[in-house]
């Protein structure tokens, strides 16, 4: 879409500042088509500590894009990000920020006589959204951008074949560098000064995802989900190659839930985290046009069928 | 704070109001003016914070969102500079009317200080205070160290991508488009010739040392012990982040010197 047909775009649609919440201090934009909306309220949530715009401006496009197309569109920031006050001196952010979607979905419930929502996130967005799915049967559909799930032996499989590709790897065998070197000298109590450097902390796998405890939690969480009749998109990106690193993972790391056809699946390898490239952004939103359509065909037909019940 | 629309319909901006909390004998207002890409990213949290500090000693403040840029309306191919220096008077004017100010102070970061600047030198009788945080001195050497940082991004070493020409041209910068245009006005930036039309109480914050800080401390001149002109602060800068070491980090030493200097 070029910018003039993005301003084109723009003018089919409205934008407002809407403060939510029982303190009214939740910081959202609301946009939505100037015609009567024809598409399923989509709320857009933080990524990160990064406010309600998105990286790149990303969140703004795509509200912008579908409220365009008939949605209305909130984007609004958790309590301490963005222009929102914490919300709770007493809950744990992750329930004050469930709150506060839940306060979100009351507010479109009341004031645009919708019921149904569907959540988009990226990473710790992602999490969000399939937890309130699982435990919000209004949530007909999330997009889910790089959730958090365990790593599994495939996952670990594939990266050992994938460093047997890298040079480094070859050259540190046989040089005594590296971190299989340092944790071996390590192990059997003879380090070398070196060696403190050398075993790399990656900070950014995260291990405890593979306890059974949080297994569980998962596993409960998409069937919860599944069971509340949500249908998921769920897109993996290279970027976070250190937590994921092909397509099924999900699939392998939650083995007990039954997503029945509810599940799109996509591993985007050559993709950052964060879609900085405007070619990345454009594949993502072309998966959204085409699992949004699905979305509300379905939703049309299970009308259609309720009102010839009826 | 109030988050609200201003502007006209083809040129709505967003922005955010925090009103003074503490009062002071007479009416003091703030306009801030955020970075550019993704710099504004990443220093909005710390904007936030210098607002609500200014506010808690008794400024009336603005951050706003140039067209183009952040929840205003326009796409990011749309920026212009002289888009933006009519951005900062307009919401300058609005300030002044929310809080019966009679004149405005404007706090730039990054290429906000180098609008700020313009805006005060083409505006000498609007702005009473000038706050120059890190800002680009040099738009040649910023321009440079835009695709320096595209070309060395944590995702990898890669040549920032070229956009078609048909939407504008230019490259793909950390997320944002720099278009042939929008590249070309902002080399043009040069703070230094501005310096003997900036107002009198002006300051320069700066957290790390730029190649032109030599030519431009030249410039500025010394200050005196109850005029500082130039305070170098060796804190993190708000505008870049190195995820995921200091994702978040505020500069709260720049934002203490910055109220401290403003009261």
């Amino acid at each position: 879409m070029s910018a003039d047909e993005k301003t084109s775009a723009q003018s089919k649609i409205t934008e407002q500042v809407v403060l939510f919440g029982a303190k009214s201090s939740l910081c959202g934009l609301l946009a939505r088509p100037v015609d009567a909306a024809t598409g399923l309220p989509i709320v857009l949530l933080n990524t990160g500590i990064i406010h309600r715009v998105g990286h790149h401006r990303m969140n703004v496009t795509i509200a912008r894009r579908y409220a365009a197309k008939g949605h209305p569109v909130v984007r609004f920031d958790f309590g301490g990000i963005g222009d929102s006050p914490v919300q709770s001196e007493t809950l744990a952010p992750l329930d004050a920020n469930l709150a506060s979607i839940t306060e979100v979905c009351d507010w479109i419930e009341s004031n645009l006589d919708q019921s149904s929502f569907i959540l988009m996130g990226l990473c710790s967005g992602a999490d969000h959204a399939i937890i309130q799915a699982s435990r919000d049967p209004r949530i007909a559909g999330v997009v889910l951008v790089d959730p958090s799930i365990p790593r599994t032996f495939r996952f670990f499989l594939n990266n050992f074949v994938r460093d047997l590709s890298r040079r480094v790897v070859w050259v540190n065998l046989a040089t005594g560098r590296g971190n299989t070197w340092a944790r071996l000298r390590r192990l059997i109590g003879r380090p070398r000064g070196s060696d403190a450097t050398e075993i790399r902390k990656e900070p950014f796998a995260r291990p405890e995802l593979e306890h059974p405890e949080v297994i569980s939690f998962l596993e409960k969480t998409y069937q919860d989900a599944v069971d509340n009749g949500a249908r998921i998109l769920a897109v993996f990106t290279g970027g976070h190659d250190f937590q994921h690193n092909y397509r099924r993972q999900l699939l392998d790391a939650l083995p007990r839930v039954k997503f029945r056809n509810q599940l799109d699946l996509h591993f985007y390898a050559d993709c950052d985290h964060t879609f900085n490239y405007e070619r990345h952004r454009t594949r993502l939103l072309a998966e959204l046009d085409g699992w949004l359509g699905k979305l509300m065909a379905s939703q049309n037909e299970r009308r259609e069928a309720r009102r010839e019940t009826n | 704070m109030s988050p609200f629309y201003f502007g006209t319909p083809k040129r709505r901006l967003f922005g955010v109001y925090h009103p003074a909390i503490t009062s002071r004998a007479t009416v003091r207002a703030a306009v801030l003016c955020y970075p550019w890409g993704h710099e504004y990213i990443y220093a909005h949290r710390s904007m936030v914070k210098l607002a609500s500090v200014l506010a808690e000693s008794g400024f009336h403040v603005l951050r706003f969102d140039y067209f183009g840029t952040g929840d205003s309306a326009g796409e990011s191919t749309q920026v212009t500079l002289d888009g933006c220096h009519k951005d900062i008077l307009m919401a300058a004017e609005e300030l002044m009317d929310m809080s019966g100010a009679e004149s405005i102070s404007l706090i730039g970061l990054r290429l906000g200080a180098s609008l700020a600047a313009e805006v005060a030198v083409a505006d000498r009788r609007l702005v009473d205070r000038l706050v120059l945080w890190d800002p680009v001195i040099s738009g040649a050497d910023y321009v440079e160290s835009l695709y320096h940082s595209a070309a060395n991004m944590p995702i990898g070493k890669a040549a920032p991508p070229e956009r078609p020409v048909e939407k504008g041209g230019g490259h793909e910068i950390c997320g944002f488009p720099l278009t042939d245009a929008q590249r070309e006005q902002i080399a043009r930036i040069d703070l230094i010739p501005l310096v003997p039309r900036l107002p009198r109480k002006t300051v320069t914050v700066v957290t790390r040392a730029a190649a032109a800080h030599e030519r431009y401390l030249a410039a500025i001149g010394d200050g005196t012990e109850t005029e500082e002109r130039f305070l170098s602060i060796p804190d993190h800068p708000a505008w870049h982040e190195n995820w995921p070491l200091d994702a978040g980090t505020m500069p709260v030493d720049v934002i203490h010197r910055i109220k401290e200097w403003m009261t």
